[in-house]
């Protein structure tokens, strides 16, 4: 088995004349935790279309376990645990009829492993499904995703809309399944504290455009917020060389910077890490040609 | 409320204003002599024309039943009825319902009147019928708002109400005539069914009121009672034997038992009573065996057009997520499909047989059967068991051909294609008429026939051959991606049932031969290649490539 699970080759599309991804490049190691960050409509469930093979490259190439999840549909799918951000599922069906379909698609499906889940998740087997609320269907479908011990869970806003109890549960459902045999886990979501929480790996779409990849710590370490005070009140943002984004009024200003910034003309009264929300306003920002970048 | 009645229906308002034009200018120019049938010669020519104005008209009050049914699709309940989201405009609910209600019975007594005065024999559009016109609008609007959850059943009970309401147009004609009616007088029937139709508006208003205040949280009790019985008749405990298994319960489940639970109901609450009913009259018998026996080859045509989609319910021609993730091979979903499909069509045509093998020997006057059964003896022997029993495996052939010719269209995800696919459907009527007219009495057609009927064989013979060719090397390209297994299995199926319809083909051959003036071996020829033509084969090949292309877009 290839060491990245998912393979993204310079992937662009096109949607009439929106460019909703821009030569995108992307690698998922195997075993890892995955985030995909990104305002709406950056293009998150696009790429992550693409990896399920929903969506064909118009350019660029995508790999899923070294496959072509186009031209083999099958093999991909049935190593894939995927949980989109709303789940279209049969209203009509019961919970237990929903566990026994999904069942048969997978043979590695374990019943023990899914009961628990729904005993966990407190699931009526006999309920329909159009009486469950959101968080109760989104369970569900987290179930139908993890219960075959998927090599790749594939998970498209998985919190979106629902209560901090359900999106508890279902990071929990993420740590659970890397610390299960090194599983690798893929989500996309706008939320970036739970991103920061459980990933080990960052991507950050923005406009169809991958601004920032790589291990989460790396990016961390190399984003620093800096707090300066300067001598007199500055009327506009300062430029300062290496920020990617200067907020702030009078004397004092928040600098965010990469490891390229360079002496700052000013007395540092605070330097920190950069939250993950910071870094991804400050890129996206940069990108947008905001006040502050060299 | 009205703007939006207007703005969500453009289209069809201005179909229907379309239709309704061409049929008053397309017989305003017609000779008096064809609109009112003065003798033999424009007799066909009128018969044409009418069938035309009828299927015109028809189109026309379908079209407004459409444009007031004021229905939406609720995600949260998961079933098309009262738009929710009107409940929060600050009007009272009486006004919510008595305004669709009201202009849908202005609407279609408005386009009868029109029909009946411009286009028809001109005439005043007669009290008992625009009683009967607007209190099935009422009726029907007030099923589609309180009976959501029944979804597809829906259609069964419009369609029933449909066939009694133009069953009982017909009664003040019966009250001197028939001894089967007891000649309740129109006024009588009028009040009747004035009442009804406020009844209707009253339960509509009610239920509205009820589902405005409560949220809509209340089910109605037939709707969960048929979940029940949904339940026990479909549910599911039992571990699938395979994906393909899953698959096809959920393609059954979805949409598969549509058409025998159409078939059962018709035959149930429409044909066995009307049966009942006419049982002392011969010439009935006939006419009901005809009409059961081609119910699920006729109801298979639209059903069709809902089995060809990716999702039965869904306007939306692409594949649902929830299906296209499935690790399933796009050929496999194209395979199921027809599995169902042949499903649908096999317990349809049982749930016929089943009828007629109780109502024939039980109750039916089969007096106006046996002279067609000793024709056929003295014909063709014994054979004619075997005829029988092949024609009815030719119907079910079809009843499925129907199910399943427009796989490759439907699944393509091509609304364009899709759409362009109805038009057959809609146009039959326009050439229906030249139709009928190049085969008037006298016509030069006619009598080109009549001088030497083998001259239509030949020609029909060559049509068939080309059309052969045509479809064979379609075949070869459609076939060439899919794998060898399939194709070697549908092959099989594909050549069992045309030996069988050949062979069908050959014993009424031999029985006719004899009887009509023709050159026996073209008609020999034309039988077979028409056989050759009933499978489908070349255009289901290209299904799975179509649907892979909707499945990865």
């Amino acid at each position: 088995m290839p060491e990245d699970i998912v393979a993204i080759k310079n992937l662009s599309r096109r949607f009439g004349s929106k460019t909703v991804l821009n030569d995108v490049s992307l690698d998922v190691p195997r075993g890892s935790v995955f985030g995909l960050v990104g305002e709406n409509g950056a293009g998150k469930t696009t790429l992550i279309k693409h990896i399920l093979g929903l969506l064909r490259a118009e350019a660029g190439a995508v790999r899923v376990f070294g496959l072509d999840p186009v031209s083999d549909p099958v093999s991909v799918l049935g190593r894939i645990g995927y949980l989109s951000e709303q789940p279209d599922l049969p209203d009509w069906m019961r919970v237990n009829e929903f566990m026994r379909y999904t069942q048969a698609f997978y043979p590695k499906w374990d019943e023990a492993y899914a009961e628990q889940l729904r005993e966990q998740f407190g699931l009526d087997r006999a309920a329909r499904l159009r009486v469950l609320s959101k968080g109760q269907r989104a369970k569900l479908g987290l179930l139908a995703a993890q219960a075959h011990r998927p090599d790749l869970l594939l998970l498209d806003e998985p919190s979106s809309g629902l209560d901090p109890i359900v999106r508890s549960d279902i990071l929990a459902a993420v740590i659970r399944t890397v610390a299960d045999e090194g599983r690798t886990v893929f989500f996309s979501s706008h939320l970036l504290e739970e991103i920061e929480r459980v990933s080990d790996h960052v991507a950050m779409l923005h406009r169809g455009k991958l601004v920032l990849c790589g291990p989460l710590d790396e990016i961390k370490s190399q984003h620093r917020r800096i707090t300066v005070r300067f001598e007199t009140q500055q009327p506009k943002p300062p430029v300062v060389p290496g920020a990617l984004m200067v907020t702030g009024t009078g004397r004092e200003w928040t600098i965010i910077c990469d490891r390229a910034r360079t002496e700052v003309p000013a007395r540092i009264i605070d330097e920190d890490a950069a939250s993950l929300n910071e870094i991804f306003v400050a890129t996206a920002g940069a990108g947008d040609d905001r006040p502050g970048p060299t | 409320m009205i703007w939006e009645i207007w703005a969500r229906n453009r289209g069809l308002v201005w179909l229907v204003i379309g239709i309704t034009l061409f049929a008053c200018l397309f017989n305003l120019v017609l000779p008096e002599s064809i609109r009112t049938a003065e003798g033999n010669r424009t007799f066909d020519a009128h018969a044409a024309i009418t069938l035309l104005n009828f299927q015109l008209a028809t189109a026309s009050v379908l079209l407004i039943l459409a444009i007031f049914s004021c229905t939406e699709f609720n995600s949260r309940k998961g079933s098309t009825g009262f738009p929710d989201r009107l409940f929060t405009l600050p009007v009272r609910s009486l006004q919510l319902v008595a305004v669709p209600i009201v202009l849908g019975v202005a609407a279609i007594e408005l386009i009868c009147a029109v029909w009946v005065k411009l286009v028809f024999i001109p005439g005043d559009l007669a009290k008992w019928f625009a009683v009967l016109s607007g209190t099935y609008m009422v009726l029907y609007q007030t099923i589609l708002w309180t009976l959501p959850g029944l979804r597809a059943l829906r259609m069964i009970v419009l369609g029933l109400m449909a066939n009694i309401f133009i069953f009982i147009s017909y009664l003040p004609r019966f009250s001197i005539n028939s001894r089967n009616f007891t000649g309740l007088s129109e006024r009588a029937l009028i009040v009747g069914f004035v009442g009804l139709a406020l009844i209707g508006f009253l339960v509509a208003w009610i239920y509205i009121a009820r589902g405005r205040s409560s949220a809509g949280s209340s089910r109605a009790s037939l709707t969960v009672l048929l979940e029940r019985l949904g339940d026990r008749l479909h549910g599911r405990d039992k571990v699938f034997s395979s994906a393909g298994a899953a698959q096809l319960w959920f393609e059954w489940r979805r949409y598969g038992f549509l058409l025998p639970v159409l078939v059962g109901v018709l035959c149930l609450v429409v044909i066995a009573p009307l049966s009942w009913s006419l049982r002392n009259e011969p010439a009935a018998t006939l006419r009901i065996l005809i009409t059961a026996l081609a119910m699920p080859v006729i109801l298979a045509l639209p059903v069709g057009k809902g089995f060809s989609k990716p999702d039965f319910w869904s306007k939306d021609l692409s594949l649902p997520a929830f299906v296209a993730v499935r690790p399933l091979a796009t050929e496999e979903m194209v395979v199921i499909k027809m599995e169902a499909a042949a499903l649908s069509a096999g317990i349809s045509w049982m749930l016929v047989l089943a009828f007629v093998s109780l109502w024939l020997p039980l109750w039916a006057n089969i007096d106006s059967l046996k002279p067609i059964r000793l024709a056929a003896m003295r014909i063709y022997g014994q054979s004619v068991y075997v005829i029988a029993a092949l024609c009815i495996l030719a119907a079910v052939f079809l009843t499925w051909r129907f199910l399943v010719s427009g796989l490759w269209i439907g699944l393509s995800g091509n609304r364009k294609l899709f759409a362009a696919s109805a038009l057959p459907y809609g146009l039959t009527p326009l050439v229906l008429l030249p139709v009928v007219l190049l085969f008037g009495p006298n016509s030069a057609l006619r009598v080109w026939i009549h001088d030497d009927p083998d001259r239509l064989l030949s020609l029909l013979e060559w049509i068939a051959i080309v059309a052969l060719i045509a479809k064979c090397s379609l075949a070869a390209l459609s076939w060439g991606r899919i794998s060898p297994q399939r194709v070697r299995q549908y092959w099989l199926i594909w050549l069992g049932s045309t030996i069988c319809l050949i062979a069908l083909a050959m014993l009424v051959w031999s029985g006719v031969r004899n009887v009509l003036p023709l050159d026996v071996y073209r008609l020999r020829n034309v039988l077979i290649l028409g056989a050759l033509f009933v499978m489908p084969f070349a255009r289901l090949g290209l299904a799975p490539s179509f649907l892979a292309k909707n499945r990865h877009r």
